[in-house]
């Protein structure tokens, strides 16, 4: 089951990429990056495979160019 | 060096020097993000598979013909070509893939919580599974910023130019969307303690 629970947040990855010149309006607040921090790990365990066949078909087709 | 060991970049060079095998490990190494990310857009596999293999298909016609930038990084470079291929379906197929909606949408406003199948089904799924049916159900708009900001490692200025709105728009939306999935997790909590 997936719970809620408050944690230090570790890093803040989601706001290290702001381009240069551009302020943004809107930043994720700790909270939200704790709560993202904090799915992260289910959100990887989404882990969704292509059928091998598939893959095949693509190899095959490259080789034939 | 071992193919595993080399980065996307030396693959990339060697493939379009003839090398077959590095298209191998390039696929090999983001098949599970991409095909992930077309999945939790189009939630049907047959068409996930099938947008996946035009995806890659048109990487290796790009690769093979020599027109690739290589300012760009590969995964956020398909990423992007998988989810303009999404889009061009949905367009043909005219229609949305999930609830169309504005930015600021409820989530509440499509939940609903008294409907014990729903709940049922939660309780007997595993976490990860939990929390794929609740990306499904975020809007669509929500839902493309958070898969292409986590699976496809894209940056809001990458997101912001491949859905055309502003980077606030796109990092608006990555707020709506995880506090829409913080809400839905919450309540199903609190459904399943009564």
């Amino acid at each position: 089951m997936l719970m809620i629970k408050t944690s230090t947040r570790t890093s803040n990855s989601l706001l290290t990429e702001k381009v240069k010149g551009i302020d943004f309006a809107e930043d994720l607040n700790e909270d939200e990056l704790n709560f993202y921090n904090f799915i992260k790990p289910d959100l990887n365990k989404i882990d969704l495979m292509p059928n091998p066949a598939t893959i095949t078909n693509l190899l095959n087709y490259s080789k034939s160019l | 060096m071992k193919l595993h060991l080399k980065s996307d970049q030396d693959l990339i060079h060697q493939y379009i020097n003839g090398k077959e095998i590095c298209l191998e490990e390039l696929i090999r190494r983001h098949k599970s993000k991409i095909y992930t990310s077309i999945y939790l857009l189009v939630k049907d596999s047959y068409l996930a598979e099938d947008i996946f293999q035009d995806t890659f298909i048109k990487v290796i016609n790009t690769l093979k013909a020599g027109k690739y930038n290589e300012e760009g990084k590969f995964l956020p470079w398909v990423m992007r070509i998988g989810h303009n291929l999404v889009i061009d379906h949905f367009r043909k197929e005219k229609r949305t893939p999930v609830v169309t909606n504005v930015d600021g949408f409820d989530i509440f406003d499509v939940l609903q919580f008294n409907d014990e199948s729903m709940e049922d089904k939660m309780v007997k799924q595993q976490t990860h599974k939990d929390l794929k049916d609740l990306i499904h159900l975020l809007p669509s708009e929500q839902k493309e910023v958070l898969i292409m900001r986590h699976y496809g490692e894209l940056s809001f200025k990458d997101i912001a130019e491949i859905t055309d709105v502003s980077i606030n728009t796109a990092l608006g939306r990555m707020r709506y969307a995880l506090n829409n999935l913080r809400k839905m997790i919450l309540t199903k909590e609190l459904t399943l303690k009564n």
